[in-house]
């Protein structure tokens, strides 16, 4: 099945790369004049806006500052679904997708694993074909850490 | 720079209201401000017009049947702080001295918006990295709903009391889409949109316009033919924020504290001096996390002060007396316009029902966006102050 990033067509940095070992990862970026860390990478530093930034990699863990389950449906996620606040290396905050299956709703200081997989498929319409394709739309979610994989 | 008044207001009653366009409704928020002012159209030398969803040049559309088409007219869009966005470059044209007399006109059809909408549900912000996982508004103040639980000791019953209130101040607002109190099983009763946010801790969609005529003094003391009382715009500021970062906590809003210095220090007034406010009050917990960085009361006392009724109408410091967006609606690019007519109405002493007593000093204020920009974290927050002098 053919795949994309979900970021592609909107967002034009990269956000999921493929680190040395072949693993994926969230891709951020280090400012080398301030020293600050930032999610997403994007063009210059957005703190100092130097472009003496270094490409590095986000670790896997995030911790929970807030979370809570959206019972309304946001095209294409169909509810229920859990979103957090979560803190990563102690320097990025960022709201993230939580899959938790059937375990309870993640509480302030929880600890969350990063997967990567698939968010959601879409139609495309080839017009050279006049087929349609189904497109399995790739990104990032947390787990639980204390949680094996619950993807639903 | 120079002194700015106001002389002129307009605004339709917030509602749903299918048969009008968003054109129509800002031609007739601007018709209604000029014949306020008391002065011929061709008058105004300048003006903003601000709407998130609206045609192309909607300000120009709407202008030309009022036969200044031709003057410089520049639509603006800032979220939900475009109004008073609006406002702001209106005022620093006079304040500069650019022109004499402008205008900022605010306006939104939501419902046409709707109608021309295919998706149903929430819609979340494409080109935000939150919004394309899924993040909305009711969810983000989900968020910030534990965050005040767990850092203010507020209780359900808290959160829900911005909406009863203003509910009820707007019982006396001709202008307001719902006029009728609520009470807090009705609103726990209202469908749960995300977290503990239900629908009616929620403001309602609404179609509406507003429009300011501001002015130099020279011109307000030659053209006030309608003898208006005297209101100078005694600040007006913009500010960004910059990144969400772990020192920043999304229950205190940096980018609103940071706005708010700078309107006072520009005011030349203390927090104390202000006699009430009207707020960018989209969801119910919303207005209780202003207090704290508009320095309405001091750090980590907002609900404290708002169970002893602090920001009633008939409280130290009225807070939304005209019912807020949450019971006039929130017509996006209209609201930063509204509150500032609203503010001048009470100054004028027109506010009837829902007149704050001895009200000489006003504060308008909008947020824009929360973490649903281009960038997360791209928030913007416009505030003004009015004073009668």
């Amino acid at each position: 099945m053919k795949q994309r990033y979900f970021t592609e067509g909107y967002i034009s940095c990269e956000v999921i790369g493929e680190k040395e070992n072949g693993e994926l990862g969230l891709v951020a970026q280090r400012c080398k004049d301030c020293g600050r860390l930032a999610f997403p990478a994007y063009e210059l530093c957005p703190y100092c806006s130097s472009a003496n930034t270094e490409r590095t990699f986000l670790s896997q863990d995030a911790a929970v500052l807030s979370a809570s389950d959206t019972y309304a449906p946001v095209p294409p996620y169909k509810p229920p679904f859990t979103l957090a606040m979560v803190d990563i290396d102690n320097e990025v905050r960022t709201i993230v997708r939580v899959e938790r299956g059937d375990g309870r709703l993640p509480e302030k200081g929880d600890k969350l694993s990063l997967r990567f997989g698939k968010l959601f498929e879409e139609e495309e319409f080839d017009r050279k074909t006049k087929n349609t394709e189904t497109i399995e739309v790739i990104g990032y979610y947390y787990i639980p850490a204390d949680s094996g994989d619950i993807r639903r | 720079m120079r002194d700015v008044f106001v002389l002129g207001i307009g605004q339709t009653k917030f509602a749903a209201n299918p048969a009008l366009s968003s054109v129509d409704l800002a031609t007739q928020a601007a018709l209604e401000a000029v014949q306020d002012a008391g002065i011929s159209a061709k008058e105004i030398q300048a003006a903003y017009a601000s709407a998130v969803t609206a045609p192309l040049t909607a300000g120009q559309m709407a202008l030309i049947r009022l036969g200044i088409g031709d003057i410089p007219i520049v639509n603006v869009s800032n979220a939900c702080a475009s109004g008073n966005t609006a406002v702001h470059m209106g005022y620093k044209d006079i304040a500069a001295g650019f022109c004499e007399c402008s205008m900022a006109v605010g306006f939104e059809s939501m419902t046409q918006n709707q109608k021309e909408s295919k998706t149903k549900g929430l819609l979340a912000v494409k080109a935000d990295l939150g919004g394309m996982l899924g993040l909305t508004m009711p969810s983000y103040f989900s968020l910030i709903y534990n965050r005040l639980r767990e850092e203010r000791g507020a209780t359900i019953e808290d959160l829900c009391y911005p909406t009863i209130k203003n509910h009820y101040n707007a019982q006396f607002n001709t202008l307001a889409q719902y006029n009728k109190p609520l009470t807090y099983e009705q609103v726990m009763a209202s469908p749960r949109i995300a977290g503990e946010v239900t629908t009616l801790q929620c403001c309602p969609q609404s179609d509406g316009a507003a429009a300011v005529i501001l002015c130099s003094e020279e011109y307000f003391t030659k053209h006030n033919v309608n003898n208006q009382p005297k209101i100078r715009v005694a600040a007006s500021v913009l500010r960004s924020s910059g990144w969400l970062t772990t020192e920043k906590d999304p229950m205190f809003s940096h980018v609103l504290r940071e706005a708010a210095d700078l309107a006072y220090d520009m005011a030349e007034k203390s927090p104390e001096q202000i006699d009430f406010v009207e707020l960018h009050d989209a969801f119910s917990g919303e207005e209780i996390a202003a207090y704290e960085p508009l320095r309405l009361c001091p750090e980590g006392k907002c609900i404290d002060f708002m169970r002893k009724g602090y920001f009633a109408l008939d409280g130290k410091l009225p807070v939304n007396p005209s019912g807020g967006l949450l019971s006039l609606g929130h017509p996006l690019g209209a609201s930063g316009v509204r509150v500032n007519c609203e503010v001048i109405r009470q100054l004028r002493g027109r506010a009837d029902g829902y007149q704050v007593k001895n009200a000489r000093v006003g504060l308008a204020q909008m947020l824009g966006s929360v973490l649903l920009g281009g960038h997360e974290s791209a928030v913007v927050c416009s505030i003004q102050i009015l004073q009668r002098v």
